[in-house]
C-alpha cells in the first residue's frame, strides 16, 4: 500500500501553533545585511569582552544579542572569530 | 498586531530597525518549522531582549517552549506577548493554549470569550485562526465538566 506524502498534509494538523505564527521578513533579505550584522556582532560581542575583562557579569541582553547573532552568522556563513 | 512606526530614537536604542527585526525573525521561524528548537530559541530570544515589543518572537518563542516541554515558561512568554497587545487575537490564543497547557481552565474560557468578540467583530482573520479558535473552543467545552 501507497504511504501518503506527508508534504501533502495540512501543516495546521501537524503544527497548529506555528501556522499562527506571521510571515513578517524573508531569508534573502536576510542575506543582504550581512555587513550590518557582522558589524553588530563585533560591536555587541566587544562590549561582552569588556564586561568579562572587568570581571563583571555579561547583561542578559547582551549575552542573548550575542548569541543570537552568532547564529545568524553562522546562516550566513560568516563564522564570527571567536577566541 | 500592533504596528509600531519607524523611529530613528528606536534604531539607534535598540540597534535594529523594525525591517531588520522582521528579517531576523524570519530565520527564527525558519529554524522553529525545521525543528531546531534551540537555534530558533536563540533568535528569538535575542529578538527579544532588544526589543521586548516586537509580539513575534515572543509568540515564537512560545511554540519553542512547548516544544521543549517547558509549560510554564511557554505561558511566561505567552504572557509578555499578550500584555503588549491585549486585542491581538493571535496572542491571547497562544496565552488560552497555555493556560490549557497548565491547567488553568477558568482563565482559559474567560479569554476564549474575549477572543470570541474579537473574531465576531471582524470577519477577515485567516481560516487557521478560525480553526485554532474553534479547536479551543471545543477543547474548553469537552473540559468544562470538570470545573
Amino acid at each position: 500500500m501507497k504511504l501518503p506524502s506527508i508534504r501533502k498534509t495540512d501543516p495546521f494538523v501537524q503544527a497548529p501553533l506555528v501556522t499562527l505564527l506571521p510571515t513578517l521578513g524573508n531569508l534573502e533579505t536576510l542575506t543582504g545585511l550581512k555587513t550590518f550584522l557582522f558589524a553588530r556582532y563585533e560591536k555587541v560581542e566587544a562590549l561582552r569582552q569588556a564586561a568579562l575583562a572587568r570581571e563583571d557579569r555579561v547583561p542578559e541582553q547582551t549575552q542573548a544579542e550575542v548569541d543570537m547573532l552568532t547564529e545568524v552568522l553562522d546562516w550566513l556563513k560568516m563564522s564570527p572569530t571567536k577566541e | 498586531m500592533a504596528q509600531r512606526e519607524r523611529k530613528l530614537s528606536d534604531v539607534l536604542k535598540r540597534g535594529y530597525s523594525d525591517e531588520e527585526l522582521k528579517h531576523l525573525y524570519e530565520l527564527g521561524r525558519f529554524y522553529l518549522e525545521s525543528g531546531r528548537l534551540s537555534r530558533a530559541a536563540k533568535i528569538f530570544n535575542g529578538i527579544t531582549a532588544v526589543a521586548p515589543e516586537f509580539i513575534p518572537a515572543w509568540l515564537g518563542m512560545v511554540c519553542v517552549e512547548f516544544g521543549l516541554a517547558n509549560k510554564d515558561q511557554a505561558l511566561h512568554c505567552a504572557r509578555e506577548a499578550h500584555k503588549r497587545d491585549l486585542n491581538s487575537p493571535v496572542a491571547t490564543l497562544f496565552l488560552i493554549t497555555a493556560l490549557f497547557a497548565t491547567g488553568d481552565l477558568a482563565s482559559a474560557g474567560a479569554l476564549l470569550g474575549e477572543v470570541g468578540d474579537i473574531l465576531e467583530g471582524n470577519r477577515e482573520y485567516d481560516t487557521n485562526l478560525i480553526r485554532f479558535y474553534q479547536a479551543q473552543m471545543a477543547r474548553f467545552r469537552s473540559s468544562a465538566g470538570g470545573l
